[in-house]
């Protein structure tokens, strides 16, 4: 039991409640320290079952560790503490603790050894994470949190039921690799991809987080599609149909963001791009894919908090969100825009940067694996990501027609944050053996080899000679437009169907409701008949009745005793 | 002191001109400089000169089918607030 002491998501919920409490420098230290001691408590942890409690005939294993679970929780540590130091003005101190106890939550996910467990810290995360949604305070962040919640509570019934059905099945609560070979653990694969923003439920990601204050879609973009990735990649390694997922996620996610006219709905559609990389990787299977996921899921994380940050500081410093808006801010804002252009570089797979390093191992797999159109397709994904976030994002933002607007830089401690994770990117890319030693297969693989980097050089320039020959020929028009996608099923349909069931059910619901009450009033008159001031079981009984009646029983008792004795 | 901030070497009216020369002349290099590198795999895809024109046709591709995409699908971005 006192291995729970050394759990590292207990520092960082502590810290959620004390930042409650505290306030100005105090508050500053608990939000900075209380990740760097989750991280210092993430590497004294050994590997194995850390803590058994037995439950019903079960023994549920809530601090299981090896190196998976430990390279996730080391950076949704880094992120904490980034993320922390990006917020550490928000004045919502709500969003905070919500924020907080959410990333607790996830590492309670990353070290859960058993399924129980894992739905049970997947349900807490929901929850938080609506609320870092919610307490952004708009009406449309309550109606998106709402949304958002409804979605992920689906999800959780799914997966819940797979649980209950793989018990009912197996007779065990183990979490291991598995195939979804029965219909309890399809509906586990269905409830974990849910979360990745897997089809045809991706709306949800560009729908929810831009909602969230400037601060709380950096922490929403790290952990809830993440986690999703490491239950995949420790559950359904090898699972082909993920293959065919994560390649709709990739071209979906460039599509809709060639498409979309806001800025940070644009970067939720490319997390589901992104992760659709790691969903494909997770279907190979193979050590090199495996290692491409979660080497991918590490180095998306930064760079992708990275991006946030730079557009959440132009929201920040503007108030504004939507391309149309934006332009030539690179006047004023020159750090932030160095900032989001190697955040830009490295969500585009550029040699020396942290996403080149990372998906490179994808590719490769894919062609050690003879998976050949999944390989091109790859490689057309990597060039569709840098047209979007690469350039488009960089170029309508801080470049571009000049929008006339000359906001100042961000404060000190969000362009501190920024600054941090840029320089992360660039290192992971320069020394990427040192990374790879995190990685959970001890592989031979080098990405920076002359032709790699070729090769790499030219298919993103090329690519982004396409987007900029287009731009000059035809222009890229901007309109103030949303494409329309799934979510409307549920926004319009959904929400006639409600509307309409509302309105037609009213009479039948009446008319049960006037009949409940019927009954509960009969029932009521009727106790308050016998039992009321004037009811027959409370009436006050004269003494005399008393006697007569204590008479007439001892006349009986005579009686009867005198015939039958 | 003059507004910096208006008079970047970016605003020059020759800026664009300049870049698209250095754009175009990388380009190139990268091109020669294919000629010199050992591709560690083999298959079409590991040709010379295939990462440069799929990545211009992916570039153009995706573009056209995103502005298809939109023109199918596009609506005022106040649509859901009725």
């Amino acid at each position: 039991m006192s291995s729970l002491l050394f759990h590292p998501a207990l520092p960082i919920i502590v810290g959620a409640f004390l930042i409650l409490r505290l306030t100005g420098t105090a508050r500053s230290v608990i939000l900075l320290g209380s990740p760097l001691v989750s991280l210092a408590f993430i590497w004294m942890t050994a590997d194995g079952v850390l803590l058994a409690i037995p439950y019903m005939e079960w023994t549920l294993e809530p601090f299981k560790a090896d190196k998976l679970s430990r390279l996730f929780a080391t950076v949704f540590a880094i992120m904490a503490f980034a993320g922390n130091l990006y917020a550490l003005k928000q004045e919502k101190v709500l969003e905070l603790f919500a924020a907080n106890v959410y990333i607790a939550f996830s590492l309670g996910v990353v070290f859960a050894g058993d399924l129980i467990t894992v739905f049970i810290f997947w349900e807490m995360m929901a929850l938080a994470s609506s609320t870092v949604i919610f307490s952004a305070g708009t009406s449309t962040a309550r109606a998106a949190g709402m949304r958002y919640m409804m979605v992920h509570l689906l999800g959780g019934v799914v997966l819940m039921a797979g649980i209950a059905g793989e018990v009912a099945v197996t007779g065990s609560i183990a979490f291991t690799s598995m195939l979804p070979d029965t219909l309890p653990r399809a509906l586990i694969l269905a409830g974990f991809l849910l979360n990745t923003g897997a089809p045809p439920f991706s709306a949800w990601v560009p729908d929810s987080y831009p909602e969230a204050s400037y601060s709380g879609m950096v922490f929403l973009s790290a952990f809830t599609t993440k986690t999703a990735v490491y239950v995949l990649a420790r559950g359904f390694p090898g699972a082909e149909i993920l293959i065919f997922i994560g390649l709709f996620m990739i071209f979906y996610g460039i599509i809709y963001g060639l498409c979309e006219n806001n800025a940070r709905k644009m970067l939720g559609y490319s997390i589901v791009n992104q992760v659709g990389f790691m969903v494909t990787a997770i279907g190979i299977g193979s050590a090199m894919a495996i290692n491409g996921a979660v080497a991918h899921a590490f180095a998306h994380i930064i760079y992708k908090a990275l991006l946030i940050m730079a557009t959440g500081s132009v929201f920040y410093v503007t108030g504004k969100r939507k391309f149309t808006e934006y332009g030539g801010l690179f006047r004023t804002m020159p750090l932030t825009a160095i900032c989001c252009i190697i955040g830009g570089l490295s969500i585009s797979a550029f040699p020396f940067t942290s996403g080149f390093v990372a998906k490179a191992m994808t590719s490769e797999a894919a062609y050690l694996g003879q998976y050949y159109w999944v390989w091109y397709l790859l490689a057309a994904g990597t060039a569709g990501v840098f047209l979007d976030v690469g350039i488009k994002l960089q170029y309508f933002v801080f470049f571009g027609k000049d929008s006339g607007l000359r906001p100042p830089e961000p404060p000190l401690h969000m362009r501190t944050a920024m600054v941090l994770f840029a320089v992360l990117c660039v290192g992971i890319g320069l020394v990427p053996q040192q990374f790879y030693q995190l990685l959970p297969y001890s592989l031979d693989y080098e990405p920076n080899t002359p032709d790699h980097i070729v090769t790499q050089f030219q298919i993103l320039l090329f690519s982004g000679a396409a987007f900029f020959l287009f731009l000059k020929y035809y222009g890229w028009k901007l309109v103030e437009s949303l494409t329309l996608d799934f979510d409307w099923f549920y926004r319009v349909w959904g929400h006639k169907l409600a509307v309409t069931f509302n309105e037609n059910s009213g009479s039948a619901r009446d008319s049960i409701i006037e009949d409940l009450s019927k009954g509960a009033n009969a029932t009521i008159d009727g106790i308050h008949h016998r039992h009321g001031p004037d009811g027959i079981l409370a009436r006050a009984m004269p003494t005399g009745l008393m006697v007569f009646w204590a008479i007439i029983m001892l006349a009986v008792y005579l009686l009867v005793d005198f015939v039958f004795m | 002191m003059s507004d910096q901030s208006n008079s970047h070497w970016l605003d020059d009216p020759g800026t664009p001109k300049r870049l698209w020369t250095i754009f175009i002349v990388v380009l190139v290099l990268l091109l020669i400089a294919e000629l010199f590198v050992t591709h560690h795999h083999k298959g079409f895809m590991f040709n010379y000169g295939f990462s440069a024109w799929f990545g211009f046709l992916i570039g153009g591709v995706s573009i056209l089918l995103s502005k298809g995409w939109k023109k199918i699908l596009k609506r005022k971005d106040t649509y859901y607030d009725e």
